[in-house]
């Protein structure tokens, strides 16, 4: 076998003082073939980015190469001077970063930064270049290349923005690619659409791939190999479909079966503890974690060899792989029955139980002007409507811009709907200005921001004790403090520490233990453990169904992510530009018909999950429309796969009900719907049992 | 700025976070202002007690002495004693010093905080009235009001307190914006807290920070300014003298006595320098976020 | 961007609406009767009845505001009582003086502020850095009368007598006699200022430096210079211009202490003789023009960051 186009070798790399603490990489190994790609998983802190910079040569400040070599085609990388590292960078190995609205350079047009490492690297003249950026922006599906090449950044949009920086790193036709998380930040549709450019490149050009991300399911479609982080460390390398399917390292065992998946929706998923000390830097960076830890695991281990180029580090490779296949044994016995069988209560769905919190024709708009003239309204929230029985989860699902978080903060009184009514326990609350201090003790919500959901000065002591102070008038005893803190699993030596000190986990669930102090009847998680890996995500989830069986609480479930709303809700509603398109119970949402929009939806993560084939049409790239803006007809009609013509332009769709509640906003008929994506798409209710 | 770290899935750019630095208390750019600082706190609180001779005491037969044993600083046309004239200047200008800044705080701290919580209508009035103010130059502004109040002291720590209560208010209110849509104020607000307790538990732990290096840097300035209108003469009045009317009292003589101009220049200078220090590591410390 | 440039010149008037009548304002606060200040104390009530009606005193304050604002927007701001004649051509003389002053020191400024401040923070963590990031903090700490003072001290006669410490008188006797009379001046002007800028263009070009967007470009294997050139000097010199133009106006106030510092024969010391002699129409005119220069130099400001961060041009439309 040829030498691969990139080869890593016990790479290590520290920071000052250069000590273990400070090793953010330790002896990493990786190889890219010539047309492959490689996928490096990991989460955060896990040393992945510092991979692709110390390739790059771009670590940061004081940042040092301890040992091990870079060789790049044949040549040592580690041994080159400046100057010719400078021809090779741009040249043959490019690089795209996460963040594309920070990666260009806002004050120079889109065609300058693009052109400029043509002249350099290929010596070609401004026309020249300039007819190669066009097709290069038709390549990565732009549209109106031409007039692109005359814009500034900021007047694109962030899948835009990605677009071109990919683009930017084609320019002079490199044989490498390093793209270090390119899709964080950009919603399913547009990620999957970018996964798919990708995939098309590699083919088409012949690309080498390096795709860095903390997102299984976006490097399981791309990745010909893969090699997951931990700690600095390389734990599991090897080629894609194999480690996959049966993983030779527990980290890697872990993490795969912690991903909630639409196809498999009531499959176990399995639980990792939480890091409570720093990750070990000698021996297995994992162990402390790890339930299948033993002594050994203390020591140093060189990999070992599951299959030619498939390596591990974990010292039990043998008993990992020996629990077979994931697929197979997914169904742990506690975990058999999903949320949704084991919570329901006796009420939900009927119509006789009062609702703890119900919500009808609700809008919130503000109408803009211009120069005197009066705009038409926006509507961030347009006539939504949805009732939430006592102990019912409702998950509220659709992308940023959907209204789902003003939803909740009309919920919270935080902001004054324009219309509608909002009824706690049968009370109007919409006449209020500001709610009663009662009305706020029984709703409570937790934010998205992890970084700002806590003061950052006050200690949790403080944090914790205020729901008491002000709902109860009494400072809560310190062992009262310790049993709320320790029921989102936290530790009491936590309590004297300030915000600022503790991790995002911790963070957030801090924030939940707030929430549960004054026991509320309503409690609105919005987006807030979206920024958790997903095995946290799975622990914090698990947590919110302990204490709900406890309290009784309902809860509004605010998220974009698909799979894990499927896993954590009861029932579901769908919202796109600040209108609910469908309604229904959780476990319908995944069978035919669904609306449009969820259709695409569906389609996303499906893709993500490696699963279905491209079947609807590729949606232009989300354009200019700004959110809530005000439209005649249906909302989605623009960006619907199924539009019909100008009647869902013109006129507003119908509501359409069907059997259990389920609601869908369109002007097709249900069971139209049904046929058309039946045709399409095996039904996946019913794969899922073929598969069983 | 953000505060505290955010561990979003995939941030982790390769980037050290936190250098490994020395705390504040030996850092010696902090360490050495911050002992200059309180040295002049010092000489102007212990000012009667330590000067030589009285500030005023002239002696004709003693006139534009070079330095000497007997007067450490030398003496000024009219005999007097000038290390006596520059210590008790000190305290002349300190007090005008905190006092202007007294005043910002007062004025600029409220509205500040204000302007920042209830945004629009409010934030509006506020701000505008002190883009009013601001847009005057600050020497031409605090002219003006010395040519109506008068030339004295406190007319002097109005005048510039007046001039820099804009800067405070914007600086104070810009320290407020930063946090003032994070979700832990939204959460106090769902959670039903009086908008008193908002801005006051709240948002003013979060502007601590920069409101210290705000006094900081805005005693500094206001030193400056102050000393600028006691040099034209607009400020206090002699036979009192802080160290710019000593500048202006030495104009005359400092081809041939530069001493008589040299000292008071040296005593503003490290007094001013080391608050724009003490102002900046703390500031520098802040955006780094090392001081809890 | 045409009405975001119609709005914010607009504004700039609302300003000087602003200014004109606080400076208003302020003369007729001011204590002591007018006429009694020109003619002494032994005047008698009729002549002193006689020159208020002369001087239009006896007129309400509103009318003799419209009066003057009027003669303002024409170029006309009353006479001089001291001196008994128009205030306009000496205050067009003494503005050119001063202007020119400003002139000067902007240009050290630039050189010392703009240039000093990029070339310290592409050696960021060096000794050169450092040495220059704590004279900038002592440059901000000296105000004009220490830094006139210390200059004079230096070159002006103390030390050496390189420079002469005052007697500006145009250029009537050869260019480097003028020159030479605006140097100590002008580098007292600019100290405070070059400092501040310095400082900011520091930490811009830091910041910059640190952006993702300079790390794409270096991984775009562009040469150093090029980098620099075209990446990080236009967007970190935004702030940096902004701030100088904002301060344009502020040094056109300093401009009060270094014309008394080094007689120099401007505006502020015109400003500075009206004060002492209670003669309010000068006071006016100069509080007037200097305040003027002040808001245009923040509206330039505002515009030349318009013309080069495109973002702000687009929001801006």
């Amino acid at each position: 076998m040829a030498e691969p186009l990139l080869q890593v070798e016990n790479l290590s790399v520290a920071y000052p003082p250069y000590d273990a603490e400070r090793t953010v990489l330790r002896q990493v190994s990786l190889a890219v073939e010539s047309g492959e790609a490689l996928g490096i998983i990991g989460e955060s802190g896990s040393g992945k980015s510092t991979v692709a910079l110390a390739i790059l040569d771009y670590l940061a400040t004081g940042g040092r190469y301890l040992d091990g070599r870079i060789r790049f085609a044949g040549k040592e990388l580690t041994a080159m001077t400046r100057r010719q590292k400078r021809s090779l960078y741009g040249r043959e190995i490019a690089y795209v970063a996460q963040d594309p609205s920070a990666s260009l350079n806002p004050s120079l047009k889109i065609g300058t930064q693009l052109t400029e490492g043509m002249a350099l690297h290929l010596g070609m003249d401004a026309e020249s270049a300039r007819k190669k950026a066009v097709a290069l922006l038709d390549e990565v599906r732009l549209r109106d290349p031409v007039r692109l090449l005359d814009r500034y950044p900021h007047q694109l949009s962030g899948g835009m923005q990605q677009r071109v920086c990919i683009a930017m790193a084609l320019a002079c036709d490199p044989s490498l690619v390093i793209l270090d998380e390119p899709t964080t930040g950009l919603d399913a549709v547009t990620e999957t659409a970018i996964l798919d450019l990708l995939k098309d490149l590699k083919l088409k050009r012949r690309l080498s791939i390096i795709l860095i991300s903390h997102n299984l399911a976006a490097v399981a479609g791309l990745a010909d190999a893969i090699a997951i982080m931990y700690g600095g460390m390389v734990v599991e390398s090897g080629p894609a479909a194999p480690i996959f399917a049966r993983p030779a390292h527990r980290y890697s065992r872990l993490l795969l079966d912690a991903l909630p998946s639409l196809r498999a929706p009531s499959r176990a998923l399995s639980e990792i503890p939480w890091q409570e000390a720093s990750i070990p830097r000698t021996g297995c960076p994992f162990r402390d974690r790890c339930d299948m830890a033993i002594a050994a695991c203390a020591d140093e281990f060189s990999s070992a060899v599951v299959n030619e180029s498939w390596l591990t580090r974990c010292v039990r490779w043998k008993d990992v792989l020996a629990a077979g296949p994931r697929h197979e044994c997914a169904s742990d016995a506690h975990d058999e029955h999903a949320f949704s069988a084991q919570i329901r209560p006796a009420g939900a769905g009927t119509t006789t139980a009062m609702p703890v919190l119900s919500v009808s024709s609700l809008v919130h708009g503000y109408g803009r002007k211009r120069l005197g003239r009066p705009e038409a309204e926006v509507r961030a929230v347009d006539d939504v409507s949805f009732e939430l029985a006592e102990g019912e989860t409702l998950g509220v699902i659709g992308e940023s811009g959907s209204g789902k978080s003003t939803l909740a903060r009309c919920v919270v009184g935080l902001v004054q709907p324009t219309a509608g009514s909002i009824r706690l326990a049968g009370k109007e609350l919409t006449g209020f200005s500001r709610y009663p201090r009662e009305v706020c003790r029984q709703i409570q919500i937790v934010f998205q921001n992890i970084a700002g959901s806590l003061h950052p000065r006050k200690t949790m002591s403080r944090v914790l004790a205020r729901p008491y102070q002000l709902y109860e008038h009494r400072t809560p005893a310190l062992d009262e403090l310790q049993r709320l803190i320790a029921s989102v699993g936290l530790k009491a030596h936590l309590l004297p520490k300030r915000a600022s000190a503790l991790s995002g986990g911790e963070k957030q669930r801090s924030a939940l233990a707030r929430a549960y102090a004054p026991r509320p009847s309503v409690l609105i998680l919005d987006e807030a453990f979206s920024a958790l890996d997903a095995s946290m995500k799975i622990r914090v989830a698990r947590l919110i169904r302990d204490r709900k069986q406890e309290l009784g609480t309902s809860i509004i479930f605010i998220t974009h992510d698909l799979p894990f709303v499927k896993y954590v809700a009861d029932r579901l509603i769908v919202m796109y530009r600040g209108w609910v398109c469908e309604t229904g119970r959780a476990a319908d949402i995944l069978s035919p018909p669904y609306h449009p929009y969820t259709e695409t939806l569906v389609w996303a993560a499906l893709r993500l999950e490696g699963e279905r084939p491209a079947t609807l049409p590729e949606t232009a790239e989300r354009d200019s429309t700004p959110a809530g803006a005000a439209v005649k007809g249906c909302p989605f009609a623009s960006q619907c796969p199924r539009k019909l013509g100008t009647i869902c332009e013109t006129q507003s769709p119908p509501v359409r009900r069907g059997a259990e509640g389920r609601q869908i906003a369109c002007h097709i008929p249900m069971d139209d719907l049904r046929e058309m994506q039946l045709a399409e798409y095996p039904p996946i209710a019913i794969a899922k049992g073929a598969r069983a | 700025m953000t505060i505290g770290t955010v561990d979003v899935a995939g941030t982790d750019t390769g980037v050290v976070p936190v250098h490994m630095r020395r705390p504040l208390w030996r850092d010696p750019v902090f360490v050495g202002a911050g002992t200059v600082l309180l040295i002049h706190v010092f000489l102007a609180l212990l000012a009667p007690l330590i000067i030589p001779y009285p500030p005023d005491q002239m002696s004709f037969s003693a006139t534009l002495q070079p330095p000497s044993l007997e007067h450490w600083f030398g003496t000024d046309r009219y005999g007097r004693d000038l290390l006596s004239r520059v210590i008790m200047g000190g305290q002349l200008t300190l007090a005008f010093g905190f006092g202007s800044v007294a005043m910002c705080l007062l004025i600029g701290l409220p509205a500040g905080l204000i302007s920042a919580y209830y945004g629009g209508l409010v934030d509006q009035v506020i701000m505008r009235t002190m883009d009013i103010l601001m847009s005057f130059p600050t020497l031409l502004l605090g002219l003006l009001i010395l040519i109506i109040a008068g030339p004295d002291l406190g007319n002097l720590i109005i005048a510039v307190g007046i001039v820099y209560c804009p800067r405070t208010t914007r600086v104070v209110r810009a320290a407020a914006l930063t946090v003032r849509h994070s979700a832990f104020i939204e959460a106090a607000q769902a959670r039903g807290e009086s908008s008193a307790y908002i801005i006051v538990r709240e948002l003013l732990p979060c502007a601590w920070g920069a409101i210290i290096v705000e006094i900081c840097i805005r005693l500094g300035y206001a030193i400056l300014l102050g000393a600028s209108f006691n040099y034209l003469g607009l400020g206090v009045q002699p036979p009192a003298a802080d160290w710019g009317l000593l500048v202006h009292e030495a104009r005359s003589q400092m081809l041939r006595a530069p001493w008589t101009a040299i000292f008071p220049i040296l005593f503003i200078t490290t007094l001013v320098s080391s608050l724009h220090l003490l102002g900046d590591t703390i500031d520098e410390r802040l955006k780094e976020g090392d001081v809890g | 961007m045409l009405r975001y440039l119609a709005s914010r010149i607009l504004y700039t008037f609302a300003i000087l609406a602003a200014v004109s009548f606080l400076v208003f304002a302020v003369t007729e606060l001011l204590p002591g009767n007018v006429a009694t200040m020109i003619l002494g104390t032994d005047a008698t009530p009729e002549e002193v009845a006689n020159l208020e009606r002369l001087l239009g005193l006896d007129r309400p304050s509103w009318e003799r505001y419209a009066t003057w604002v009027s003669g303002v927007a024409t170029g006309d701001f009353g006479d001089s009582l001291r001196m008994q004649r128009p205030i306009a051509p000496i205050l067009a003389s003494r503005l050119a003086n001063s202007l020119l002053l400003t002139g000067v020191a902007l240009i050290f400024v630039i050189l010392g502020g703009l240039v000093l401040g990029t070339v310290t923070a592409l050696n960021h963590g060096t000794r050169l850095d450092r040495t220059f990031s704590a004279v900038a903090v002592i440059g901000t700490s000296l105000p004009e009368f220490v830094t006139g003072t210390v200059l004079v001290l230096l070159f002006g006669g103390g030390l050496m007598r390189i420079l002469p410490p005052s007697g500006y008188e145009g250029f009537s006797h050869g260019i480097w006699d003028g020159i030479s009379h605006l140097i100590l001046p002008a580098l007292t002007l600019a100290t405070i200022m070059a400092a501040y800028v310095g400082r900011i263009m520091r930490t811009t070009v830091i910041d910059v430096l640190k952006s993702e967007y300079v790390r794409a470009a270096r991984l775009k294997g562009l040469p150093e210079w090029r980098v620099i050139l075209r990446h990080v000097l236009p967007n970190a010199l935004v702030p940096a211009v902004t701030v100088l133009c904002m301060n344009l106006g502020w040094m056109f106030g300093g401009i009060v202490v270094v014309e008394e510092i080094f007689v120099f024969p401007g505006i502020g010391r015109m400003m500075l003789f009206g004060i002492a002699e209670r003669d309010w129409p000068v006071i006016q005119a100069c509080a007037m023009v200097i305040a003027a220069a002040y808001v245009l130099g923040n509206l330039i400001g505002d515009v030349l960051a318009l013309l080069l961060d495109p973002r702000l041009r687009e929001a801006a439309t």
